[in-house]
């Protein structure tokens, strides 16, 4: 599969990663120079790219008119809804999966039409409510 | 009515002011308390400390019970963000967004949200101050229509206001003439000197133009 990755920090880099492992064509979006030239050292040269990802000149350039999946996993919400929200309206054929901070998010991202939304808060809270339940047993 | 504004900045602080002034009943969102100072000591709203992309935080407001609700942060993200969720997810009837990037203030209009360009709107105002042109077009957020103002030069003059009506696609709002505004009937008269607004369909605005030219040769 084709996935294009908005947003090259520490998630961005270790999911390019292993999607690279697992044989995937993968390109990376990173506004931040410094970044993107981290990534192209650490990964490999061709996949990143320097832009920003709520621009849909930038998607397009990124091949998001091809791609299976588009993953926007910034720090930002609103930036992650946006690269979302862009990519659902100019590209019809990738999938959107969202990254959000805010576990309150996820419900307003699904509303929004946003195909999968993790909440790395949700995923730990409902481990501590199991590790709660299990305790009670 | 009830209005919640989010973001506390020049523009958002003189809206909220407005707004309280004329009477409504006005909620201001902000993320740093210091911005409050901007509403002055008298303001008769409410404050509320927070980001405008929290649902917590936009409840604590009172957007439920918002009429309309108006976002502008420094984040064009931000502000299209939260008026997603005052609009989609709250269902406040009336949303606005300040946008800087006027290709996304385009986009976002297509998702239900009113969406305001300082950007455009600035452009527009020093083009016309720089052009001086008879002919320009005055700022309005709508791009399916434009409003549009001239000055009859003598070339023009004699016309009547059914000559530059195009059924459907152009009309004569109002003739300024000797400071004095008329609401035109079709078989007024033109004069030099009179300055005419119109709204135009922006496909007919190269016809409209050609029927004026007179006035644009005359420039």
């Amino acid at each position: 599969m084709f996935i294009i990755v908005v947003g090259g920090g520490k998630l961005g880099t270790y999911l390019a990663r292993a999607l690279l492992e697992a044989h995937h064509e993968v390109v990376v979006v990173e506004k931040i120079e410094r970044k993107a030239q981290v990534l192209a050292q650490t990964l490999n040269a061709e996949i990143a790219q320097v832009g920003d990802g709520c621009d849909p000149l930038v998607l397009e350039e990124a091949g998001a008119g091809r791609a299976d999946v588009v993953i926007a996993d910034t720090g930002d919400d609103e930036d992650n809804l946006v690269i979302c929200l862009v990519t659902k309206k100019r590209f019809s054929k990738p999938r959107t999966i969202a990254r959000v901070n805010n576990p309150k998010n996820k419900q307003i991202f699904e509303e929004l039409g946003i195909d999968s939304v993790v909440s790395g808060t949700e995923i730990v809270m409902n481990m501590v409510a199991e590790e709660v339940n299990r305790a009670r047993v | 009515m009830k209005y919640l504004i989010v973001g506390c900045g020049r523009v958002g602080s003189t809206l909220a002011k407005r707004l309280a002034h004329a009477g409504h009943d006005v909620t201001v969102v902000d993320e740093v308390s210091s911005a409050f100072k901007r509403l002055g000591r008298d303001f008769p709203g409410k404050m509320v400390l927070g980001t405008g992309i929290d649902v917590d935080v936009l409840s604590r407001a009172g957007i439920e019970q918002a009429d309309g609700f108006a976002i502008c942060t420094q984040g064009d993200n931000r502000n299209i963000m939260a008026a997603l969720i005052a609009k989609h997810h709250f269902k406040v009837k009336t949303v606005v967004a300040r946008i800087y990037d006027p290709m996304r203030a385009a986009m976002y209009r297509d998702f239900g949200v009113l969406t305001i360009c300082p950007t455009t709107v600035g452009a527009h105002l020093m083009t016309n101050a720089l052009l001086q042109e008879s002919y320009r077009k005055l700022p309005y957020e709508r791009h399916d229509v434009e409003v549009v103002e001239f000055v009859v030069t003598d070339a023009l003059a004699g016309r009547t206001v059914d000559e530059l009506t195009i059924a459907g696609k152009t009309r004569v709002s109002v003739v300024v003439r000797e400071e004095r505004s008329l609401i035109p009937s079709g078989d007024l008269r033109l004069q030099a000197g009179d300055r005419v607004v119109a709204i135009v369909a922006p496909e007919a605005e190269a016809e409209l133009r050609k029927l004026i030219s007179p006035a644009k040769a005359a420039r």
